[in-house]
């Protein structure tokens, strides 16, 4: 089985950090959901594989099962992953209408509103969002 | 007594999550969160004055004792960050006010504050690696949120660059997580440092590193620093304050919680400390060429964050000492220096140092500036001297002669920097008194006077730093005190016997 | 006692002058307050130097675990030093008063200057070594402020920050130097290191570490170009930083450590030729400069030559003349500058061609300029004269080569003085008054005159008084410098007979009169000015500025991907070793299903690289997901499999909504290096990764903690199934923390999206017939929320004991609640979803906190059994706190949802200003 897993986690890590390092958004949200897939898979394999769910006999005998807390955490992690995911996905949305244009560099050292005016006008209305 | 724990932590989230549910009134939310930042002070305050003996308050969650509850744990070291981040909390509540910076602004940006400490605190409380996992994320989010209240292009623009590397940082860190299970069974802190010993070497060095790697990032070690320049510019003025003192401060908070229970006599030391040297180095000579304000700033904030790592790295009693009222001196003036740039960018109009015209911001932001950028680059008589020294003194200690000398060039450009900001933005002559808003001041001055008093109390602070350095240095002590949690456990204690 | 009269007499100039900035009195009264404080500090120095008592005297301790305190040292050096910088102090501070006019300006100088006397008293008296770097450093931001005191002028700017940054430049590896000795002999006390006897290389590392400090202060070549730089400030500024003060500071320190470090072979072989190089320089280039202030600056740099040639001479002999020269220059140099002040003010220039015939206006002026340049020349019986003579005489004392580079350079260094000083009092005084200077300028009030007056009082003083001079204040100086009395020494005296000091000083003073008065007014020229100090120390600034803009650009300038990419490297470079332990281990042989799943996963990622159609490549990628649901599946983890199953639905609901209308943009492709670089690292990283999973499996970890949720999930928490009862139970804040994140990000993603399509005021008023759904789906919709909702209840109960719970249940409610929003567009109640989410944070926060009412720490779940109807009805609060997960996460959810979903206007937020983002 863990060799399933590495698998697995080659193919995620792979194709994950190919889609991440490209130049879009749109690719860079696959990859990282991918990374995250993978991530997952490592912290598993790291409980072992057991023979059993971690759900014990009603009756309280209980063999031996998997090990639950690796399961837990990575219970934890989906959820988490996934709220950034769909953040990442309402950044993507509002990018889009924004500036019609999914490009991810960060603002470059001599920026668009480095002219006095520009910034003027952004920092003359607070925190207003446009 | 670690009832404390639970209010300090409980808290802000509480507050946090009615602020933004309640439909409140600007006013009505100033003034509940008004209310809210000084009884954290307190607790804070009170927090300090209980852990400053040497003991150390531990709490577990659910009656559980650890390692199979969750566990908070505040010791010296915690208890101080739990004060700064209270002070700038209080602060940045302060400054956020809506005739200053927009309703909207405020609006916004309140009940995300009070969350982002609810995170912070929890992080600095747990003792956990786990959960420490999580409550990062908590702050991560809270911290996108934040970068996108002030809204436009820049917001956008600056979100992808800041939320990619913590995300990377973040896998870094649950894989970090997950190998450490694996070669332990564990992940509390203090079982971890009991039985990190044991595990197979390859998946020790592979757990420790993405650990060290993800820590590296948050805390903006150069060569991952960019997201620094990128977004700290775009926030508004007191969140960036926040921000400043406190962001990266996590990242060297998760270092310094973790480097002396796992990786003390590791080869991890030395690549704190050449790690930290680089960044003070290269980031503060990059400052030099910038000319937007808080990009500046951001770079000297990866500088600084580099001389508390190589004081943790040296992980000797001086260094860690230096390193910790390093961190005091550097969290309340980088605060205030954020502070600044938000007066002058709001008073003159723009980001860019060129173009502003000096002298607008009046006498009080002047001076201000004066005693914090003086005491940024180490000059005496003011705070920075004081942590330069310690740090100079533990890097002589170790005879880290390299080191020694990074310190000093790194104070060199810094003065540099500082010098070039005074001119363009306050070398003019005395204009006819134009006093600003007295208001919108208060909080710079008021940092700017913690920091002088800081100076003044250099004794006293620092020997609470050397405490705090004999007590992260004795991993056993920490160990001891987290076994003795009250709790359900099995007949053989949950720590080897 | 002593130490408070002390700190008084340091403090005292400043906090008077403050005390008056603050309650913003005229210039002029500050400066009154400030030579109060001056005077004040001048005679209790005065009789502190009357007392016995000698030795340090502790204020206070200030860091004492790094050895920092407030000290001061009393001893006749410090005291009689303490005294000249306080006299000259007052007498400067009373000619600004009347140099200066009112204006703010002048009274933030003048405090400035007050300061700045209080730091260098601080600076002659410390005994503590930091608290002298500490004065040290602070005489040199003062002396910032006072330099560019012309405010907003550029090129006050420059010459301020030259001086500062050269200075502190030099102090930087001076502190490192004082943490060696305080480190090395365990005191930062100098009077306690004045008693060690430090080892030879103790002495030249320190020496070594101190001399750059001593040579960037006292302006020594090549770092002397701030010095004339410096001008840019006011005259009186001038007159107290480069005659008595700041540049003497080095001179001091060198005064000061002679004893400890004077032994060191460097003390002589460095100090002799910079000071030579300086001494000749400065007289040279002062004999090149038109504007008189200018020359008085060179002529200080060559002074401070003479006086570090001299102490490098080493010999106590030589100590004892430098004191006096030292003294005597601070004397007429501060004089001469005040002169100027007056040259200025009475001629309105200050530039050697047009001044001229100046003593038919202002005699007075004139006498003064002609005695304090005659004593600077080296005239008897002036002070000047005195010092030179002493000089002259120990440098002949020294051994062969010092005792030439010595001699020439001080016998051409001060031919350059007496040439420039006749200059100077030729050409500003004598000849014949330059017509269009009638006027212009004004005449010379007493208060112009009073303070030059005094000092070349003083210089005139010294000749006559010699002996008593000699008695009352050289020797006892002097032996409180070298640290005991001098043996038997011919007294200080005007006339020693004829010998070869004598007749070398006739010498120097006939040639540099005679070449003065031969050239006349020609300049000498300048030299290259590449080699000027300014242009190498802006030079050397612009370079590092270039470096931080090229490694601002590689630290912060590329695109994201580089350092994303740099961060996983690293991470994955770690795995390696682990990941060779594991591959030199033997491999079990897969399962088949698994590899089916492997194929499977294979497929579609190949397939998702491949395609350019965005919506194809979201369901590739999800179909990833189902396969890694599969495996979870595979490994016995049931609630991993439902969760995966659920959010990978989400995620692509999600993305289909969000893509919708959106314009593909045009990937670019990246450069053949950077793509083929990509494809590495993403190789190596995926190979990494997997051996990582590999060595994962044959390690045998301790299982203590699995174990005890076996046991305790079942007996304790009253749970069958672990993994619940570990989220909402043992481990149950990182849930709580973890739904709090749930939150966030859906009304963060809200807030995004909101604040943009509401500002386009494009609301499309959508009903379900526009969206385009037949009447019958509506209804339809209207039973999957109450259907979804019992499926919810069901998982959620049944969770603690089988595979659901909270957040599955969340995560199918809040599917269902799509569902029906997509299905019938509806839009009703979309503000409450965001408030279900708060409210369901609401529950868990209190759950936080509600325990600790019954005294139990946060987070104690309690449970029990309920007769009801004569059936037992079992309870638990983890329940309660599930329910709390369920509320926040489909609220969440539904709220981002309704917010991406166009017909709703705004969504979920505003409505009722409940939520703010």
């Amino acid at each position: 089985m863990i060799v399933v897993l590495a698998l697995a986690v080659t193919l995620l890590v792979a194709v994950g950090v190919e889609l991440l390092l490209g130049r879009s958004l749109f690719r860079a949200i696959l990859g990282l959901s991918l990374l995250a897939h993978a991530a997952n898979l490592v912290v598993l394999a790291a409980g072992g594989v057991g023979p059993a769910a971690p759900i014990l006999a009603r009756d309280g005998v209980r063999g031996q099962t998997a090990d639950p807390l690796p399961q837990a955490l990575v219970l934890t992690a989906i959820v988490i992953s996934m709220a950034v995911t769909l953040y990442l996905i309402g950044l993507l949305r509002a990018k889009a209408r924004d500036l019609a244009s999914v490009a991810v560099e960060p603002a470059p050292a001599g920026d668009g509103d480095r002219e006095p005016a520009a910034v003027a006008v952004e920092l003359g209305a607070p925190g207003g969002s446009r | 007594m670690s009832g404390l724990l639970i209010a300090i932590f409980a808290l802000p989230g509480i507050a946090g999550v009615l602020l933004w549910l309640l439909p409140l009134s600007p006013a009505a939310m100033r003034r509940l969160a008004l209310s809210v930042a000084p009884i954290q002070l307190a607790l804070a305050v009170a927090i300090v004055r209980a852990v400053a003996g040497g003991e150390v308050l531990v709490h577990g969650f659910g009656s559980w004792a650890p390692p199979f509850g969750i566990v908070f744990v505040a010791d010296r070291l915690a208890a101080l960050f739990l004060l700064l981040l209270a002070v700038l909390v209080f602060f940045t509540t302060w400054a956020l006010r809506s005739m200053v910076h927009g309703e909207k602004t405020s609006r916004r940006a309140l009940p995300l504050l009070f969350l982002l400490a609810f995170g912070l605190s929890g992080a600095f409380l747990t003792g956990d690696l786990f959960n420490l996992f999580v409550m990062f994320e908590v702050v991560l989010l809270a911290s996108y949120l934040l970068l996108q209240v002030p809204g436009g292009d820049r917001s956008l623009r600056a979100a992808f660059p800041n939320i990619a590397i913590n995300l990377v940082a973040s896998l870094l860190f649950f894989v970090g997580v997950g190998l450490a299970y694996g070669a332990t069974g564990t992940v509390n802190l203090a079982d971890l440092a009991v039985r990190m010993g044991e595990g197979p070497g390859g998946l020790r060095l592979a757990a420790l590193s993405m650990l060290v790697v993800a820590f590296g990032i948050k805390a903006g070690l150069a060569p991952f620093l960019y997201w620094l320049p990128a977004s700290y510019p775009v926030l508004s003025g007191p969140v960036a304050a926040l921000f400043a003192g406190m962001m990266t401060k996590l990242g060297v908070y998760a270092l310094a919680r973790t480097a002396p229970l796992l990786m003390q006599e590791t080869a991890f030391q030395a690549v704190l400390v050449w790690a930290g040297a680089a960044s003070a180095l290269l980031a503060v000579v990059a400052a030099l060429s910038e000319y937007e304000l808080r990009r500046l700033l951001s770079f000297h904030i990866s500088s600084q964050v580099g001389y508390m790592v190589l004081g943790l790295g040296l992980m000797t009693r001086a260094a860690i000492a230096g390193a910790v009222f390093y961190l005091v001196h550097h969290v309340l003036v980088k605060a205030a220096l954020f502070f600044v740039a938000d007066e002058l960018e709001r008073r003159s109009g723009t980001r860019d140092l060129r173009s502003m015209t000096a002298g607008a911001a009046g006498p009080a932001v002047a001076v201000g500036f004066v005693i914090a950028g003086f005491s940024l680059a180490g000059l005496p008589p003011f705070s920075g001297f004081f942590a330069k020294l310690g740090l100079l003194r533990g890097a002589f200690d170790a005879s880290e002669w390299i080191v020694l000398a990074v310190l000093v060039v790194a104070s060199f450009y810094t003065l540099a920097s500082m010098l070039k900001v005074w001119r363009f933005a306050f070398d003019a002559p005395p204009a006819a008194d134009r006093r600003g808003s007295l208001g919108t001041v208060i909080p710079l001055l008021g940092l700017v006077a913690l920091s002088v008093v800081l100076a003044l109390a250099a004794g006293p602070v620092f020997s609470y730093a050397e405490a705090t350095a004999d007590q992260l240095l004795d991993a056993d002590a920490y160990v001891a005190a987290v076994a003795e949690v009250p709790g359900h456990r099995p007949a053989a204690g949950g720590f080897r016997p | 006692m002593s130490e408070l009269l002390t700190t008084f007499l340091v403090a005292a100039p400043a906090v008077l002058a403050g005390l008056g900035a603050l309650a913003r009195r005229p210039a002029r009264e500050v400066a009154a307050l400030a030579v109060a404080g001056s005077l004040a500090s001048a005679s209790s120095a005065a009789w502190l130097a009357s007392q016995p008592f000698r030795g340090p005297v502790v204020v206070a301790e200030w860091l004492p675990a790094l050895l920092v305190s407030v000290s001061w040292r009393l001893e006749t050096v410090t005291l009689a030093l303490a005294v000249l910088v306080a006299t000259i102090g007052a007498l400067v501070l009373q000619y600004a008063a009347a140099y200066f006019g009112e204006s703010r300006a002048a009274r933030g100088t003048v405090t400035l200057l007050a300061l700045f006397e209080t730091s260098m008293l601080g600076l002659v008296l410390a005994d503590n070594l930091y608290a002298l770097f500490l004065f040290w450093e602070l005489t040199g931001i003062v002396s910032f402020f006072l330099i560019g005191s012309d405010r907003g002028n550029p090129s006050a700017f420059a010459a301020a920050r030259r001086a500062l940054l050269i200075t502190s430049a030099g102090a930087l590896p001076m502190l490192v130097g004082v943490i060696y000795l305080a480190s090395v002999n365990q005191t930062a006390s100098l009077s306690a290191l004045l008693d060690l006897e430090l080892a030879a290389e103790v002495q030249t590392i320190a020496l070594a570490l101190f001399l750059p400090a001593v040579i960037t202060k006292s302006a020594q070549a090549p770092f002397h170009s701030w010095l004339p730089g410096a001008m840019a400030a006011p005259t009186p500024v001038s007159a107290y930083l480069h005659s008595a003060t700041m540049v003497k500071a080095g001179v001091i320190l060198l005064l000061y450590v002679y004893p400890l470090l004077g032994d060191s072979p460097l003390w002589t072989a460095v100090l002799v030729p910079v000071g030579a190089m300086t001494c000749v320089w400065g007289s040279y280039r002062a004999l090149g400069e038109s504007d008189v202030k200018l020359l008085m600056a060179w002529s200080t740099v060559s002074q401070l030559g003479l006086l570090t040639l001299t102490i490098g001479l080493g010999t106590e002999l030589a100590i004892r003349a430098a004191v006096l020269h030292l003294f005597a220059h601070a004397v007429f140099k501060a004089g001469l500058f005040l002169t100027v002040g007056g040259i200025d003010k009475a001629a309105g220039t200050r530039s050697l061609f047009d001044l001229g015939g100046l003593w038919r206006r202002t005699p007075v002026l004139f006498a003064l300029a002609a005695v304090l340049a005659g004593s600077m020349a080296g005239i008897p019986p002036l002070a000047g004269f005195l010092s030179k003579e002493l000089i002259l005489k120990k440098a002949m004392l020294t051994d062969l080569w010092v005792h030439a580079v010595a001699i020439t350079a001080i016998f051409f260094g001060s031919i350059g003085t007496v040439a420039y000083s006749s200059r100077f009092v030729c050409e500003v005084f004598l000849g014949r008054p330059r017509s269009d200077l009638e006027g212009r300028g004004k005449g010379l009030g007493p208060a112009i005159l009073l303070a030059p007056a005094i000092l070349a009082a003083l210089t005139l003083a010294v000749g006559p008084g010699a002996s008593w001079v000699d008695r009352w204040f050289l020797e006892p100086v002097t032996a409180s410098v070298i640290g005991r009395m001098l043996p038997e020494v011919t007294p200080l005296s005007l006339w020693y007979g004829v010998n070869a000091a004598l007749l070398l000083s006739v010498a120097i003073v006939s040639v540099g009169y005679l070449s003065d008065r031969i050239t006349g007014l020609r300049m000498l020229p300048r030299g290259p000015s590449a080699l000027s100090g300014e242009r190498l120390f802006d030079s050397a600034l612009d370079a590092s500025q270039r470096l931080g803009a090229r490694l601002s650009g590689v630290l912060a300038g590329g695109p994201p991907s580089v350092y994303l990419g740099l961060a996983l490297a690293a991470g994955l470079l770690a795995a390696v070793p682990a990941a060779v332990e594991a591959l030199a281990g033997e491999v079990a042989a897969p399962q088949p299903e698994g590899l089916v799943t492997i194929l499977v996963l294979a497929a579609v990622l190949a397939a998702a690289l491949r395609v350019r159609d965005r919506l194809a490549r979201v369901l590739l990628i999800s179909a990833a997901g189902f396969a890694v649901a599969f495996l979870y599946r595979l490994m016995n983890a049931p609630d991993l499999m439902l969760t995966q199953l659920l959010v990978e639905v989400l995620v692509t609901i999600f993305f289909a909504l969000s893509l919708r209308g959106l314009p593909a943009p045009a990937e670019r492709r990246p450069r053949g290096g950077a793509r083929w670089m990509r494809r590495a690292l993403a190789i190596g990283a995926g190979v990494a990764a997997g051996s990582l999973v590999l060595a994962l499996g044959d390690t045998e970890a301790s299982t203590h903690v699995q174990d005890f949720y076996r046991v305790a999930a079942p007996e304790l928490a009253k749970g069958l199934n672990v993994v619940n009862v570990i989220l909402t139970d043992f481990r149950a804040l990182d849930t709580l923390m973890e739904t709090l994140v749930v939150v966030l990000a859906a009304l963060g993603v809200a807030g995004l999206v909101r604040g943009r399509e509401r500002s386009r005021a494009r609301k499309p008023p959508q009903t379900a017939e526009a969206a385009g759904t037949s009447g019958l789906l509506p209804g339809m919709s209207r039973l999957i929320l109450p259907l979804a909702g019992i499926v919810a209840v069901s998982l959620l109960i049944k969770g603690h004991d089988e595979p659901g719970g909270g957040f599955v249940a969340g995560l199918a409610l809040s599917i269902a609640a799509i569902l029906s929003t997509v299905v019938a567009a509806r839009t009703r109640g979309s503000g409450s979803a965001s408030g279900v989410a708060l409210v369901g944070a609401v529950i868990l926060l209190l759950s936080l906190v509600a325990s600790f009412f019954f005294g139990q720490p946060g987070l104690t779940h309690a449970h029990g059994e309920l007769r009801l109807f004569g059936a037992g009805w079992k309870w638990h609060t983890a329940l309660l706190f599930d329910l709390g997960v369920v509320l926040a996460v489909a609220g969440g959810v539904a709220a981002a949802t309704r917010a991406l979903w166009p017909s709703s206007p705004g969504g979920a937020i505003d409505r009722g200003g409940r939520v703010r983002l």
